[in-house]
């Protein structure tokens, strides 16, 4: 699949170095919303600003994949990599709203796979952009 | 993980609160995968393996009704819960016995091929957990906390 490190000259948005991006601050994320339940601390308007920049980040890669889908080679599997495009910005949003409805403790722990979410989108959405038809 | 987080006694809420919370994400992040995977697969490629196909529309139907299930609160729901956990766990051990061992019979992959190994096992574990949540609310329930 990927024999080789893609070529400077090829066009690719999506690279392995903005998902990279996207995937360590969603990972950091997720660290953090672990640590904080099992300080057992709340959520509050520090990760909102975290999950912020981590949703930036997201958004960042939704555009780079429809800048490629636009103009760059078409991923084989066109439907899928739409699919999770589209999946991608809601994540944060769902898990963050879902963990205010519940300010329990282990609530919090739903951002975590909120984020672990991300990175599998993510990581998944740049496999599937490397194959080209 | 501590488990004492599970309720926090305000009678009877309508939604899983607590530790089932985490479980019910989980599973809700999969009966999206797997639903819309299969999706893809049927409306493009149906006719290259019916079968493989057929079980990714069946899984999703079942994180469906386990995600519901966990989520509200009620011996119906429960129950319901009880049945997708046992259906997830035999289909993810089946599945991933077959696919192994007759790796024709799957010429593409579904959510419980390999026992999940494309997901990082967490079909494998998911209905493991499930029921353990279960079983243990269900103690907690009779012991009348």
């Amino acid at each position: 699949m990927r024999e080789a490190f893609p070529v400077l000259v090829e066009f690719t948005p999506v690279s392995g170095a903005l998902v990279a991006v996207v995937c360590s601050l969603a990972l950091l994320m997720g660290a953090w919303a672990v640590v904080t339940a099992a300080r057992d601390r709340r959520v509050g308007r520090a990760h909102l600003v975290g999950l912020a920049v981590v949703e930036l980040a997201v958004l960042v890669l939704l555009v780079a994949g429809v800048v490629r889908l636009v103009a760059g080679p078409r991923p084989e599997e066109l439907a899928t990599s739409i699919a999770y495009l589209v999946v991608a910005p809601f994540l944060l949003p769902a898990g963050t709203l879902w963990t205010l409805a519940d300010r329990s403790r282990p609530s919090t722990l739903v951002l975590a796979v909120a984020c672990l979410a991300v990175v599998v989108v993510a990581y998944r959405a740049f496999l599937l952009f490397e194959v080209t038809a | 993980m501590s488990g004492d987080g599970r309720g926090d006694g305000r009678g009877a809420p309508r939604r899983t609160t607590g530790l089932g919370r985490v479980l019910v994400a989980l599973y809700a992040v999969f009966a999206i995968a797997a639903v819309s995977r299969a999706a893809v697969q049927i409306a493009e490629r149906f006719s290259e393996a019916p079968l493989a196909y057929a079980l990714s529309a069946f899984a999703g139907l079942v994180y469906v009704v386990a995600t519901l299930g966990l989520g509200r609160t009620g011996p119906r729901w429960r129950r319901a819960a009880w049945v997708a956990c046992s259906v997830e766990l035999v289909g993810v051990l089946v599945v991933g016995t077959l696919s192994l061992a007759d790796a024709r019979a799957f010429p593409d992959s579904t959510v419980w091929s390999g026992y999940g190994a494309g997901y990082l096992f967490v079909p494998l574990v998911l209905p493991v957990l499930g029921l353990v949540y279960l079983r243990s609310e269900a103690r907690a329930a009779r012991a009348g906390r």
